[in-house]
């Protein structure tokens, strides 16, 4: 069981013409795992989890797709129903918790409104029970509870992010680079804090992000995006050790290690603007592989029987 | 009036674009892309060129009482009709919009010259002038404007004409202006090009005049709009509280005169339109102008609206 | 221990505006050429009638101010007055002090500003938030413009186009004044109504021009409040769209709009004293504007004074309540 996302395309009407911000996206993640999604920003990730969640904003839309979870297609929900469906079943870590909680409110209250809009009317001594739980569940101490938001340093609004959104036992959960903006210490304790969460509730988590690094200790398999398309999946000790697509190769080879302290080895060239995305492969300009095929045929994900896919021509050459 | 200029007062002082100077060919193409703007600049272009060419037509004698028959409604002779006290509303209006204008401008470009003075020396000097600056302006601003001028036009009414009420009015009409050109010059003196000018030894004046003025012009552009509006605004209500040069025939004079010698119950409706329609459009047109430069000085919000 | 602090720069600042105002009113009349208020009472002797009574003011008043006298004693003996809250005489109504006129003008002054601008402020605020709000009823964006438009025109100018239409043309209400010729005071259902019936036309002058002014504001800030990130994380969790439209939309871009309307009092104020003069509605602007017509200074300068005082208390009140909304203001000190 789990998520199954098959054919998820976005476009978004700009005045210049449709832009395909996420184009023909299929993956799986099932209950208990974990899935890394990275790629340079623009290249369509947090456009995919906002599209899972039916959160685009206009002139977004999206065109296709299914996100099947226990049945139910997410994406043909109508929205009164998604909305119960929001956190409940699909849980959102927001990026940047700096300023994602309501600044005027108490985090209790703030819990409380979510328990309430879910539709869980139980005395208030029992939901203030319930929200010592979930805090305990991170690592916090009830007294956060009383608390404003700009009363907490970054790494606890964060683990207050993740409780809130473990309150309600959600089956998917949806981490948009949730340490993004914290100290290394904090990084840990978050990463650690979703981590056990998760396993806890056995939910499928998808973990966007660009740090490779963290994505290698983290998740169980890997899913690159590149100009809104997914080039390479695989499990995370397939891609790391054996990438496939060039994209994915530079982007292992622009991680910095303490052996070789050489250059950096970053990536050549820029991502193409998705307004004039060249025919062909989106990556042909800066792929030293490139040969006559890449620069006219659009590479789709193979199949392998290995569960190991990738969006280029080369292994079709070789 | 002081719509905008209290809604501009109240948002957090956005930063003026402090990207490099846009130039003239792109303002004036901002400009053709701003409704507002546009709208604005039409009503009040019509407005000067009715009362321009409307003088052509109306004597100055005319604006006054015995000039015409009392009370006529408008007809072929008095296209405008006249008022119970006999003067042609015709050559009331034509000169009471240039004698009310002139009001505006003369405290507007005061106020605007003073405040932009202050502003500079206070931001430049920094330290307890700035500081002193500050505090009384904030003082002063709590003040409302009419009341003040209440006290002083009180005691000197007698003798007063349409340029003395101009001079008593920017007596207050620097506040704003000061308030709001100064935190723009702390936020220009910020810039990468004003500090790349002083790091090349430019003078003070140099700097000022050569590199923060052209970036300020919209933005002095508006707060002189808003500060004729303000005048204009002030000047009718000390006008209609009986403070205004009774020998000039201005548009409060009129609204003066309308409303106290009972046009409502004589049922004149002229009378009480004219002036009304005349004034809205002066109201709403200055407005519009100032939104309009609101959008080119602060792109955020010009952002914002799309 | 921050909020002490709030209040302590309010209240010096509150101190200062009432010394400014006050000092003005003393020098600008002895700044004047000649002297107008001796010549006002040398007048209002002459006039007869009273005028044993004026006798007693002018030489009260030489006493105390007279021209032989320092100006130094003189700004000390006034600024003793002005703090005991004596604001002198009338000086065509001799025995009725300052005072006395101010308080029977002040409730109807009060009752039609608190209750027009709250009301407009409300209105406004709730226009304003609705008409950028994603997925409101574009009603409320559509009369955004007409809003605009009539927010930059003067309230007395909407006062007079009122009357011409409600009161002359059509006559359903009344021209003027703040009760009936014939009505007498009393706690009956009939005056009520009659008192209502006279300020409908006042106070719909005020609302009708004020309202855009909240509305324009409050759009901006909650079209910059949507934007935030904890906007986007209320829907990720599935709130209701009432909750996030009222307990995070609106709650939190209606702070700056209080700072607004601390800010816009004094506007209002000016513009409501017009409004009464126009409809000779019986309040202070009423008094204020017969006192101008009689040259009786110290009614104009108490009047001036008190008003200033009143704007100033009413702008501290407003502005303590941000703080008393805001969390982050009321713990600055305890973060630092």
């Amino acid at each position: 069981m789990g998520l199954e996302v098959r054919d998820l395309i976005v476009t978004y009407r700009t005045p210049g013409g449709a832009i395909r911000a996420v184009d023909s996206v299929s993956f799986d993640v099932a209950q208990g795992e974990r899935l890394g999604l990275v790629g340079e920003s623009g290249s369509g990730k947090t456009t995919t989890a906002l599209a899972l969640m039916q959160m685009l904003r206009a002139p977004g839309r999206c065109e296709n797709g299914t996100a099947v979870i226990d049945g139910t297609d997410l994406l043909a929900l109508p929205p009164a129903q998604m909305r119960g469906h929001r956190l409940r079943t699909i849980s959102y870590i927001p990026q940047g918790a700096m300023n994602s909680l309501n600044p005027v409110h108490t985090v209790e209250r703030q819990m409380r409104s979510v328990l309430l809009d879910h539709g869980v009317a139980s005395p208030r001594a029992e939901l203030h029970r319930r929200c010592i739980a979930v805090l305990a569940g991170v690592g916090l101490a009830a007294d956060v509870l009383r608390r404003y938001p700009h009363e907490l340093s970054g790494g606890m609004k964060q683990r207050v992010c993740v409780a809130i959104g473990m309150l309600l036992g959600p089956k998917i959960i949806i981490a948009d680079e949730p340490t993004s903006a914290l100290d290394v210490i904090s990084q840990r304790l978050v990463m650690e804090t979703l981590g056990r969460e998760q396993q806890r509730n056995n939910a499928a988590l998808v973990l966007i992000g660009h740090d490779i690094g963290l994505m290698a200790q983290f998740v169980h398999r890997l899913a690159v995006m590149y100009a809104g398309r997914l080039v390479e999946i695989g499990t995370i000790r397939e891609v790391l050790t054996r990438p496939r697509h060039p994209y994915t190769r530079a982007l292992i080879a622009s991680i910095p290690r303490l052996r070789d302290r050489g250059m950096l080895g970053g990536i050549p060239g820029v991502t193409p603007s998705l307004r004039q995305l060249p025919p062909g492969c989106a990556f042909h300009h800066r792929c030293a592989a490139r040969f006559e095929r890449c620069l006219h045929d659009k590479p789709l994900l193979d199949a392998d029987p290995g569960g190991h896919h990738a969006a280029c021509h080369l292994r079709d050459a070789a | 009036m002081s719509a905008s200029a209290s809604a501009a007062a109240a948002a957090p002082a956005v930063p003026a674009s402090v990207a490099p100077r846009a130039g003239a060919r792109g303002v004036l193409r901002a400009l053709r892309r701003n409704p507002s703007f546009m709208v604005g600049l039409t009503l009040i272009a019509l407005l000067i060129a009715f009362a321009v060419i409307g003088r052509f037509f109306a004597g100055w004698n005319d604006a006054f009482p015995l000039s015409a028959p009392p009370s006529m409604p408008p007809d072929g002779d008095w296209i405008f009709g006249t008022d119970a006290d006999g003067r042609d509303l015709f050559a009331v209006i034509v000169y009471g919009t240039l004698l009310t204008l002139k009001i505006g401008v003369i405290a507007g470009c005061l106020g605007l010259g003073i405040g932009t003075t202050l502003a500079f020396v206070a931001a430049y000097h920094g330290g307890w002038l700035d500081a002193v600056m500050r505090i009384t302006v904030d003082v002063l601003l709590t003040i409302p404007t009419l009341l003040v001028l209440v006290v002083i036009a009180s005691v000197i009414h007698r003798s007063v004409n349409t340029t003395t009420i101009g001079i008593i009015i920017a007596l207050l009409a620097w506040r704003e202006p000061a308030r709001q050109i100064r935190s723009q010059v702390l936020v220009l003196r910020e810039a990468q090009y004003v500090k790349l000018a002083i790091l090349n030894g430019a003078s003070s004046l140099r700097i000022i005049f050569l590199e923060m003025m052209p970036n300020l012009l919209p933005f002095l552009g508006a707060n002189l709009v808003v500060a004729i509006s303000q005048a204009v605004l002030a000047s009718i209500g000390l006008e209609a509280l009986g403070l205004g040069a009774p020998s000039e025939p201005t548009l409060g004079q009129t609204i003066y005169w309308m409303m106290n010698e009972s046009a409502f119950m004589l049922g004149m409706w002229w009378w009480i339109i004219e002036p009304i329609v005349i004034l809205i459009i002066l109201f709403v047109g200055l407005f519009l102008l100032t939104t309009g430069l609101d959008e080119i000085a602060n792109p955020r919000l010009r952002r914002m609206e799309a | 221990m921050h909020l002490v602090w709030i209040v302590a720069r309010r209240l010096l600042m509150l101190i200062a505006v009432v010394w400014v105002a006050s000092t003005l009113n003393f020098f600008v009349p002895r700044l004047a050429p000649g002297n107008p208020i001796e010549d006002k009472m040398l007048a209002q002797v002459e006039y007869g009638g009273s005028s044993v009574d004026v006798r007693a003011l002018v030489k009260a008043y030489n006493a105390r101010f007279g021209l032989d006298k320092p100006l130094l004693s003189q700004y000390l003996a006034y600024m003793h007055d002005i703090l005991h809250f004596d604001l002198g005489y009338s000086i065509t109504d001799y025995p009725t002090r300052v005072t006395t006129i101010i308080l029977h003008a002040l409730p109807w002054t009060i009752g039609l500003l608190f209750t027009t601008t709250l009301l407009a402020f409300l209105l406004g605020t709730l226009l304003g938030a609705l008409s950028v709000w994603r997925g409101a009823p574009r009603v409320f964006t559509a009369c955004v413009p007409l809003l605009m438009v009539m927010s930059a025109v003067p309230f007395y100018l909407f006062g007079l186009i009122l009357i011409y239409i409600f009161a002359t043309v059509l006559q359903w209400l009344p021209l003027g004044g703040g009760m009936g010729i014939r009505d007498n005071p009393s706690l009956s259902v009939a005056f009520a109504f009659e008192i209502l019936r006279h300020s409908i036309l006042p106070g719909a002058s005020i609302l009708l021009a004020s309202i855009g002014v909240w509305t324009l504001s409050m759009r901006g800030m909650m079209a910059t409040v949507q934007g935030e990130d904890y906007m986007t994380y209320a829907e990720a969790l599935g709130l209701t769209v009432k909750r996030r439209f009222l307990q995070y939309g609106l709650r939190t871009a209606i702070l700056p709009q209080i700072t607004l309307l601390a800010l816009s009092l004094g506007y209002v104020l000016s513009g409501s004293i017009l409004v009464e003069l126009v409809f000779g509605y019986p309040g202070i602007g009423q008094q204020l504007f017969r006192a101008i017509q009689n040259q009786d200074y110290f009614v104009i300068y108490g009047i001036v004074l008190a008003l200033i005082c009143a704007l100033a208390i009413a702008m501290l009140v407003v502005d303590l309540i941000n703080p008393l909304l805001d969390p982050r203001i009321r713990h600055e000190s305890r973060r630092a």
